[in-house]
């Protein structure tokens, strides 16, 4: 009898416990049907197969490669073991051949997937230094992103706030990337806190945001869309609510941006100042947070200020300066995704900060004395904060994709708030 | 030959045990290996009970959108206490007991090579588990009334609990549960962003690294040294290898994250800054000079080692467990062998693959993509030796091998996995989202804990002297598979759908519900598996059983004396002629020969199965003359307690008394005192 032949019946039929031999089959296919089953075509937001650039499109072209293989030796394994268990059951007592190995075999199961794995390197090397290479784009569209605790400072170096006054440093606006189509963006991401990862499964594999070092991250915006965008690498309490949206708008839209971020808000009296005065209730609030066209510009940004920390002495909370407002009004969602942004999920945010989002360093200035008719006015204003002419982005269409709502209605609230369902489809930004 | 039947010569001296046989003290003083085995597995089990627990917390929170069963900073304590309890308290120690157990029967030896830094390696091993998990424990109950209070509030709107929650949440000790996640990555755990929860942690591991480098050196040293005549390191059987070369990988890769959480506890306590690159004086941010990257360097030089010191094991231990029930010897032993220290070997030529998206470039990038491919194919060649080996077999499936088969079949799942992590690009997706999470849970969920389950089903006849039930047992084995696929499988599609793990909580428009929701399912079969292993195991406690010296037909040492072993284990020590010496001689050998063997089987079979101590060695003394046992000893139980209280010293507050100018921190001092005390009397101690 040859070691791999056809062994040998001695009588003994198998007892029919059938479902031994059935259930490890059901298990296969199952999982085989599940694998199956997960597709392409799946409607997720964040999804990594639904690639919407170039860049996306090369790694799902990786991952495709790497799937297909990863699934013709994970059936053909479990076949073998399947096959093997149900095959050779103890039908009688005979003691089975005693057989040590097989040089053959063993140098056979050795060498044929070490080539397997060369075919997969190969193709791996090739767009780990593309995808490096073209990340060394001199001529891309510069932006700088600061990993914020637990939100994202965004800065155009290339586009001046007061394109009269270069003192006035540059654009900076804060969880919304809004970029012109056709861009080919190179993001020089830094952070002075904890370590993030900035990750935009549409349009790119993450990258860290790692304090100390300044990491880059290209990607062409091929299409025009909302693109969702998170925070991957554990950073914290709010961890989970660090998201972030890349809007890829026609050029003429985004030039139409730029020039609203440099026009000062509309209040009461326009005309007679430059300047806007924020109304007296947001006097709070202009340690931390910038609104372009305002007094209110006297809060840090940039590396040097670090958006909140625990004093090593004392182990108290310190806030240090937020994201800056200003166009808040055009933005789609406020506290990093977790609200959308209406004048009611404002004056909820203002009133429970803490409890909407946990862990964040901006203080309930609601609990430390701040009165509704104070927080009434600064909802009132904030809600205000976009050009007279609407959002320039209002009303473009939501991308390529499916699920547009990306942020939660209701918070976690000790005492729920009542507030209408708002979805970005039904209001759109700006309107 | 007649192997078992020659005599050995024997050391002179008979020590009697001074100390207690039975009771609390014997325990406390115990340093007979199989006791040892014991206490770690059972120590490990109550942690395998709690990281459960946190476990079936997590997936309970993440069950439906907006949960808020825990809040954020709880979510963030479960899954960081979730994997450290796993990896360091759960997988490791079981593992050890399995060392503990096995590797002295194998070898034919009589105990380890020091057996009272066995003792000191268990104490110490509790020590950290203590430190780690004091918070834990205490916040434990809070966390529980919290959700009962939310329960209720949902359901009769009143609120009764909350204050009885918030009253157990300000338990001592429950507001510092670490919460940093299991690798702790900096600047996160430093004092700007973390409170004191970081120190328990890094102390705990700091004093479970001590438990494992002893355990280390000690297995090392038993296995090079005190092999019986004849047991070449060709013949030893694989899982004592396994053992072997998981101590070496130890020895290895705990000096990385010993330096690691020096530096760390430096920069928490003493104010340098080896892992922050910024820091802040007087309100200004500043350079610090430190690197978070040197942090993730250090802990996966460590880690990615760790990741086959939780392995290895579970391969030997299904290299023994398949054998046996296909009645074939292991399918290319040698290929075997050398399968497991090339994995070892590779293993710490790895680690950046855990830091692929960290910007390091593409040159050393690729380098880690290829080295990580690497370690696919001597993993493969084990599936396919294990496989090899029921080809052609008589095969039968009870409990441990159904899980021993469940490894083979389940851990090809995480290997392929892990080989899609190596394609760099696309792990720039993978890494940190779900598809980690199913990844690392199908090597050591459906690897080492499907392993030592059915190590635990293997062996408990040998350990209690009882089989467990096998009816439960198919159960328990059929719950866990059904559970663990429904629980990690559906995290695949998770992480392809972008979610990043740690996440604790999520909002319906992501799409992630679905199989969020299924998961938490499979997380409840998993814990109904659980609650039938341990009906099994009181059953089979309350069963009148005799089991046999080998009961499965194994072919190895420790199947050829009582179950459960003596004190002494070897009467007289065994003469190695095979590698599957008990099948050798029971099948092999020419008739003459054979029968000698069966009769030297039989009279050792006669020993009475559970006699104490005493009588067993009187007995055995009058037979072959003097046994030599080493003594019970306390002094390594001392000797943790003052690790232990070193670390708690700095820990808590330390009350200082002053004497003149010196300030003596209290709990610190007597710690101290403590461990040189028990030096002291360990090297003064008579061997007996």
């Amino acid at each position: 009898m040859s070691r791999f032949g056809p062994r040998q019946e001695n009588g003994e039929t198998s007892r029919g416990v059938r479902w031994t031999r059935v259930v490890p089959m059901l298990a296969l296919v199952g999982v085989v049907g599940l694998l199956a089953g997960c597709g392409f075509e799946v409607d997720q937001p964040y999804s990594t197969i639904s690639p919407q650039n170039a860049k996306t499109e090369q790694i799902q072209w990786l991952y495709q490669i790497i799937f297909w293989a990863a699934l013709i030796v994970f059936v053909a394994v479990q076949f073998a073991i399947a096959y093997t268990v149900i095959r050779f059951r103890r039908r009688s007592n005979a003691r089975p051949e005693q057989v040590h190995g097989s040089k053959v075999l063993e140098i056979a199961w050795t060498v044929v997937p070490a080539l397997i794995l060369l075919a997969l390197f190969i193709p791996t090397v090739k767009v780990i230094f593309d995808q490096a290479q073209a990340a060394q784009v001199e001529d891309g569209f510069q932006v700088e992103v600061i990993g914020k605790q637990w939100w994202w400072e965004i800065a155009y170096p290339e586009i001046a706030a007061n394109p009269e006054d270069t003192a006035a440093g540059p654009l900076v606006t804060a969880n919304e990337l809004v970029v012109p189509v056709g861009a080919n963006v190179v993001i020089s991401m830094q952070s002075n806190n904890v370590i993030h990862s900035f990750w935009v499964p549409q349009l790119s594999g993450k990258l860290d945001v790692m304090p100390g070092h300044e990491n880059k991250l290209q990607f062409t915006a091929d299409r025009v869309g909302d693109y969702y965008g998170e925070c991957a690498e554990y950073c914290g309490s709010a961890h989970a609510w660090m998201r972030f949206k890349v809007k890829v708008v026609p050029q003429e839209n985004f030039d139409a941006w730029v020039a609203a971020w440099r026009t000062p808000p509309v209040d009461g009296n326009p005309e007679t100042a430059d300047v806007v005065d924020v109304p007296p209730a947001f006097g709070a609030c202009l340690a931390c947070h910038r609104v372009n066209g305002t007094n209110a510009v006297i809060a840090g940004q940039g590396m040097p200020y670090i958006s909140g920390y625990r004093d090593p002495e004392t182990e108290e909370i310190v806030p240090g300066p937020g994201p800056n407002l200003t166009l808040l009004a055009c933005r789609d969602t406020i506290g990093a995704g977790i609200l959308v942004n209406t004048p009611e999920n404002l004056e909820k945010w203002l009133k429970h900060t803490d409890e909407v989002k946990e862990g964040v360093y901006m203080p309930n200035y609601y609990k430390q004395g701040m009165t509704d008719e104070q927080i009434d006015q600064v909802v009132a204003w904030l809600s205000e904060l976009k050009p007279a002419g609407g959002c320039p982005d209002a009303n473009l269409p939501v991308g390529s994709l499916l699920d547009p709502a990306m942020v939660r209605d209701e918070p976690t609230l000790a005492s729920p708030v009542a507030s209408p369902v708002a979805s970005p489809v039904a209001t759109p930004a700006g309107s | 030959m007649a192997s078992i039947a020659q005599p050995h010569i024997q050391a002179p001296t008979l020590t009697k045990p001074k100390a207690a046989e039975h009771g609390l003290w014997s325990w406390l003083t115990t340093v007979d290996h199989k006791q040892i085995a014991k206490l770690y597995g059972v120590t490990a089990f109550v942690f395998f009970l709690v990281g459960g627990l946190e476990a079936l917390l997590i997936r309970i929170q993440l069950a439906r959108p907006e949960n808020n069963v825990l809040d954020a900073q709880r979510y963030n304590e479960m899954f960081t206490m979730h994997g450290t309890t796993m990896v360091f308290l759960v997988v490791m120690p079981l593992s050890v007991a399995f060392f503990n157990l096995l590797v002295p029967l194998q070898i034919g030896a009589r105990d380890v090579a020091f057996p009272r830094l066995n003792g000191f390696s268990y104490w110490t091993f509790v020590a950290g588990a203590l430190i780690l998990n004091i918070p834990v424990l205490a916040a434990l109950p809070g966390i529980f009334m919290h959700i009962a209070s939310v329960g209720l509030t949902n359901v009769f709107g009143n609120t009764v609990l909350q204050g009885a929650a918030g009253a157990l949440q300000g338990l001592p000790f429950a507001d510092r549960v670490p919460d940093q996640g299991w690798y702790g990555y900096a600047p996160l755990t430093e004092r700007l962003f973390s409170g004191h929860q970081i120190d328990f942690w890094a102390l705990g591991l700091q004093v479970l690294g001590i438990a494992s480098m002893a355990g280390a050196f000690n297995f090392i040293v038993t296995i090079l040294n005190l092999r019986a005549p004849g047991m070449t390191m060709m013949r030893l059987p694989i899982f004592s290898w396994a053992t072997l070369i998981v101590s070496v990988l130890i020895i290895m890769a705990f000096p990385a994250i010993t330096i690691a959480l020096f530096f760390l506890t430096f920069d928490r306590l003493g104010g340098t800054h080896f892992f922050s690159a910024f820091n802040v004086v007087d309100g200004q941010l500043i350079t610090a000079g430190g690197d978070p990257m040197l942090w993730q360097h250090l802990f996966w030089i460590f880690g990615h080692p760790e990741v086959y010191i939780l392995i290895l094991p579970a391969f030997g231990l299904v290299s023994e467990i398949i054998p046996v029930f296909s009645r074939k010897p292991l399918f290319g032993y040698a290929v075997m062998v050398y399968a497991i220290a090339a994995i070892a070997f590779l293993g710490f030529g790895v680690w950046v693959h855990h830091m692929f998206t960290t910007g390091l470039g593409p040159t050393p990038v690729a380098a880690f993509s290829a080295a990580t491919m690497l370690i696919a194919i001597p993993t493969g060649v084990k599936i396919l030796n294990w496989t090899a080996t029921m080809w052609g077999g008589s095969l039968t499936f009870p409990t441990a091998m159904l899980f021993a088969v469940g490894l083979v079949s389940q851990f090809v799942i995480g290997g392929l996995s892990g080989v899609m992590h190596a394609v760099v690009p696309v792990d720039a997706h993978h890494n940190d989202s779900y598809f980690v999470v199913a990844h690392f849970h199908y090597v050591l969920f459906g690897g080492s804990i499907f392993a030592l389950l059915g190590g635990m089903y293997f062996y408990w006849p040998k350990i209690y002297g009882k089989l467990l039930d096998e009816r439960l047992g198919k159960l328990h084995f059929w719950l866990t598979f059904a559970g663990f696929n429904l629980t990690f499988f559906p995290m695949h599609f998770l992480g392809l759908a972008g979610m990043p793990r740690r996440y604790s909580t999520y909002g319906l428009d992501s799409g992630w519900w679905f199989w969020n929701a299924t998961s938490t399912i499979g997380a409840l079969l998993i814990a109904a598996s659980i609650l039938v292993f341990l009906l099994n195991v009181q059953k089979t406690a309350r069963s009148r059983q005799e089991v046999s010296a080998n009961p499965w037909d194994a072919a190895t040492l420790e199947w050829a004396i009582p179950s459960p072993p003596p004190v002494y284990n070897f009467r007289i020590t065994p003469i190695i002629t095979h590698r599957d010496q008990l099948w050798h001689d029971k099948y092999d050998a020419v008739p003459s020969q054979r029968e000698a063997v069966a009769d030297a089987i039989v009279e050792l079979d006669q020993l009475p199965a559970n006699s104490p101590v005493g009588v067993a060695v009187a007995e055995a003394q009058a037979e072959v003359g003097n046994i030599h046992l080493p003594n019970p000893s306390y002094y390594p139980l001392i000797c943790a307690l003052g690790l232990l209280f070193l670390a708690a010293g700095i820990l808590l507050n330390n009350p200082h008394i002053q004497l003149g100018f010196i300030g003596i921190p209290v709990i610190s001092a007597a710690g101290l005192v403590f461990l040189l005390t028990g030096i002291y009397g360990w090297s003064f101690e008579p061997a007996g």
